[in-house]
């Protein structure tokens, strides 16, 4: 009863120790938002604005909270002091994360309260999202905090949590020669669960909140547990900035990596695609992968160096560090180039043989009796028929087989993740004057160009008489067969017939293969 | 009791061995002098007592039991840092406070009477405090948390005379009363000489001497003499003396052992190279002197010339 009574206290403390950054909380909530809502919400009763408030009391109270309440431990007399109390680091580490619960979940209680007396709309709506979305960052900047020894590393910190997921699946994305923009945008939900300060999309959207909220909060608790296990045996007897100076080298060498990782990730990203090597355009392309990645070498080298080193002057300290660890950092990439190449499976590289980007231009009945497809807003469900053949509108969709992708202008692509629903639907896309199949590529051509793209970002350029296109995968190649009519050609090699194999990301394998009308087929 | 058995301490960051192998026992109720050069490792000895550090080996145990992330054990001990940690804008109040709310056995009616003799506002920021103040208010606090073990790091430093001296008061009814056992550090050695029953010496991070204050007293000792005639082929080096200055007549010399045997040594000394004693007295070393043979002795210290 003792223990539980002086844990309530340290809770209790932590709230009166950090009153700023409450009081903060409570203006911010409780007074800030709830006057926006009444000088604009008036102007748009039914719109999220409360999503809007979630979000700004989410994020800011994610990042700024603990912060604030761990910040004793860059001070080393405060440290110490505390440290000299009967008080265990695990129960300052639990009594210090629930004051800082407290000092988000009370303001925001009071800003949903308060809305909800002036009637907002959706106001209990809003509520839970905001506080999984809070959770989910304020758990991931607790881990950095506790892991750091100042605060500028704990900046550094949340950067690259934030950031990692990003880099390291935008990185090998671009090297496997996909376009990174639409892998991006379709494995959104992939990086987002790595992502912590993505949570709050969850307040917009329920999708993402039952999608991918329950496993960034799995996350956030497994944070949590790394942060108190951080806690309890970290110590602050000299200054450093990591806050485990035994091991200071190896841990700043990973972080240095880890950085220029997300740099070298970025600037190749502004840069645009990246070739695959073996038909890299050597003259522009390898000049600029190599400029950038010494850019992002030295950026991390001079930028960490003055954060660990704690001062400006020393950007280029300890010089040889610099070559040390470009030529570790060189390495590493080339493991990493070697092992996307080599090691990891198709099955598992963000693009699946199963997936495609397409035109829709008409939906028609499907060959099977069963089922037919309806378009719902940006959704293409499934349905089931009735007993008597026809359409039943009133069923529930039995899937979802298409979703809305890209839209410009009038023109649309849809998203299939499903291989029968592909051929299905490819069929039923094609467009009997003009034959467009867009395998995704990139967006402005796949809208604009009467093309058929690949994944690997070549377009093989189809004749307006194209009659069909088949496309197949095995063995690690895309196999596209496309029957078209050359008028140009004689009457007797009407219907040649264009194999193209792509192997997916690597390489490309060009077989043609002329089928004469009469069925006689030439050597290969 | 406090046991302290092979304690090292290294320090990764700046290379440094602050304490190595140190072993020694400090029984309750006393009042114990942790005395050494500059960076001799009594800070961190302090802050490994207090459960602030961790030790990298050795055995350090309070009650039997060991100290560091030991709630219980803890909350016997009161540390006073000599860089302590004042949040800004704190009054005496607000520090007594955390310390109430985070200490169950804090008694905020003796922290009362304790700032009222030392004539503190308590309601004042600590930041418009002296020196001599913060210390008075440091102590204030520590001897309000009703702890067993007080530790105390550097206090006697910006004390004024009058306020020493009722500190000094002060600590020893804590002893007295409450049968606390006071480890404190000083560089001021006249304080400690009058206040300290037991004498803790570290030099580099090495135990040099722990013993009772008398018989560190009663080790070396500073003879006077002078000789009837001329002494100059008296081989007084026998005495194996720690130094020894001539001035006129008269010769001073500091030698270590039991003053009888000295005495009788140097009387055979005479006797033996037909010389007489004219005058003999053996008077007590101050704990400084004592301080500086010591570390000399043992090849430490920073080789202070008397």
């Amino acid at each position: 009863m003792r223990d539980a009574l002086k844990f309530f206290g340290i809770v209790w403390f932590g709230l009166k120790n950090n009153r700023v950054i409450a009081g903060f909380m409570l203006l911010l909530c409780g007074v800030i938002l709830p006057a926006f809502s009444v000088v604009f919400g008036e102007a748009n009763p039914n719109s999220d604005i409360l999503g809007t408030y979630g979000c700004i009391a989410a994020c800011f109270g994610g990042f700024f909270i603990p912060i604030t309440i761990f910040s004793y431990l860059y001070n080393k007399q405060e440290y110490d002091f505390y440290s000299s109390m009967p008080v265990k680091k695990s129960q300052y580490f639990l009594g210090y994360f629930i004051s800082g619960f407290l000092i988000f979940l009370i303001p925001a209680s009071i800003m949903f309260l308060i809305h909800s007396a002036m009637g907002t709309y959706g106001w209990n709506d809003y509520f839970w999202q905001s506080v999984a979305a809070f959770s989910v960052i304020y758990c991931s900047t607790v881990f950095c905090t506790v892991f750091s020894g100042s605060r500028t590393s704990t900046a550094v910190s949340i950067f690259l949590i934030n950031c990692l997921a990003i880099s390291l699946v935008a990185f090998p994305l671009m090297i496997t020669n996909v376009d990174v923009n639409a892998y991006i945008e379709l494995l959104f939900e992939k990086i987002s669960i790595f992502t912590p300060v993505t949570a709050v999309m969850g307040i917009f959207n329920d999708r993402f909140f039952w999608d991918v909220i329950p496993w960034q909060l799995l996350i956030a608790a497994s944070e949590t547990v790394g942060a108190f296990f951080l806690h309890k045996y970290r110590t602050n007897e000299s200054s450093t900035a990591l806050a485990f100076p035994k091991s200071r080298y190896f841990f700043q060498y990973i972080v240095m990596l880890v950085f220029a990782l997300a740099i070298d990730a970025v600037l190749l990203l502004i840069s645009g695609r990246i070739y695959s090597l073996e038909f890299v355009r050597w003259n522009i392309d390898l000049p600029i992968i190599v400029f950038f990645t010494a850019l992002s070498v030295l950026a991390a080298f001079v930028i960490l160096n003055m954060i660990l080193e704690r001062n400006p002057r020393a950007a280029f300290k300890r010089i040889r560090h610099l070559f040390i660890f470009s030529a570790g950092y060189c390495f590493f990439l080339f493991i990493v180039i070697n092992i996307c190449h080599l090691v990891i499976p198709v099955s598992v590289l963000p693009f699946s043989p199963e997936s495609a980007v397409i035109h829709i231009y008409e939906i028609k009945p499907s060959s099977d009796e069963d089922k037919f497809y309806l378009r719902i807003d940006n959704v293409i469900y499934e349905y089931p028929t009735g007993s008597n053949g026809e359409p039943d509108y009133n069923a529930k969709p039995k899937r979802t087989v298409a979703e809305m992708f890209f839209k410009k202008d009038e023109k649309e692509t849809f998203f299939v993740n499903d291989r029968n629903a592909i051929d299905e639907l490819v069929c039923y896309s094609k467009n009997p004057v003009r034959n467009v199949y867009a395998l995704y590529t990139d967006f402005e051509d796949s809208i604009n160009k009467p093309v058929c793209f690949f994944p690997c970002g070549e377009s093989f350029p189809i004749y307006s008489e194209v009659t069909n296109i088949d496309y197949d995968f095995e063995d690690g190649f895309y196999l596209f067969t496309v029957d078209y009519y050359d008028t140009n050609a004689p009457v007797s090699e009407a219907d040649v017939n264009h194999r193209t194999a792509v192997r997916h990301g690597f390489s490309y394998k060009y077989e043609n293969i002329a089928r004469f009308k009469n069925n006689q087929f030439p050597d290969e | 009791m406090i046991e302290v058995k092979g304690l090292s301490k290294f320090f990764s960051e700046s290379g440094v061995l602050s304490l190595d192998n140190i072993a020694m026992t400090i029984p309750d109720n006393s009042i114990i002098g942790l005395i050494g050069t500059n960076g001799a490792g009594k800070s961190t000895l302090l802050r490994i007592l207090a459960g602030i550090y961790k030790q990298d080996s050795g055995t350090v145990a309070i009650d039997g039991c060991r100290v560091y992330e030991n709630n219980k054990i803890k909350a016997k001990i009161a540390y006073i840092s000599d860089d302590q940690y004042y949040q800004p804008g704190m009054t005496m109040k607000k520090m007594a406070s955390i310390h109430a709310s985070l200490r169950n056995g804090f008694s905020m009616q003796r922290f009362f009477d304790l700032s009222a003799r030392y004539g503190l506002d308590v309601n004042r920021r600590l930041s418009g405090f002296s020196k001599g103040m913060r210390r008075q208010s440091d102590i204030a606090i520590a001897l309000s948390c009703g702890a067993k073990y007080l530790f105390c790091d550097e206090t006697f430093d910006g004390l004024d005379p009058i306020t020493r001296e009722m500190t000094k008061k002060i600590l020893i009814e804590e002893m007295t009363n409450n049968g606390s056992t006071i480890l404190m550090s000083s560089h001021n050695l006249r304080e400690m000489e009058d206040l300290c029953d037991r004498i803790v010496l570290i030099d580099r991070g090495r135990l040099v001497l722990s013993a009772d204050m008398e018989d560190v007293r009663g080790a070396m000792l500073k003879y006077q003499l002078v000789f009837e005639n001329d002494w100059s082929n008296i081989p007084l080096d026998s005495l194996m003396p720690k130094s020894l200055v001539e001035s006129g007549r008269m010769i001073t010399f500091i030698a270590e052992g039991e003053q009888e045997e000295i005495e009788r040594k140097i009387y055979a000394l005479a006797k033996g190279y037909d010389n007489k004693i004219a005058y003999f007295e053996a008077l007590p070393l101050s704990l400084e002197e004592i301080f500086i043979h010591k570390l000399r002795d043992s090849g430490l210290g920073s080789g202070v010339v008397l």
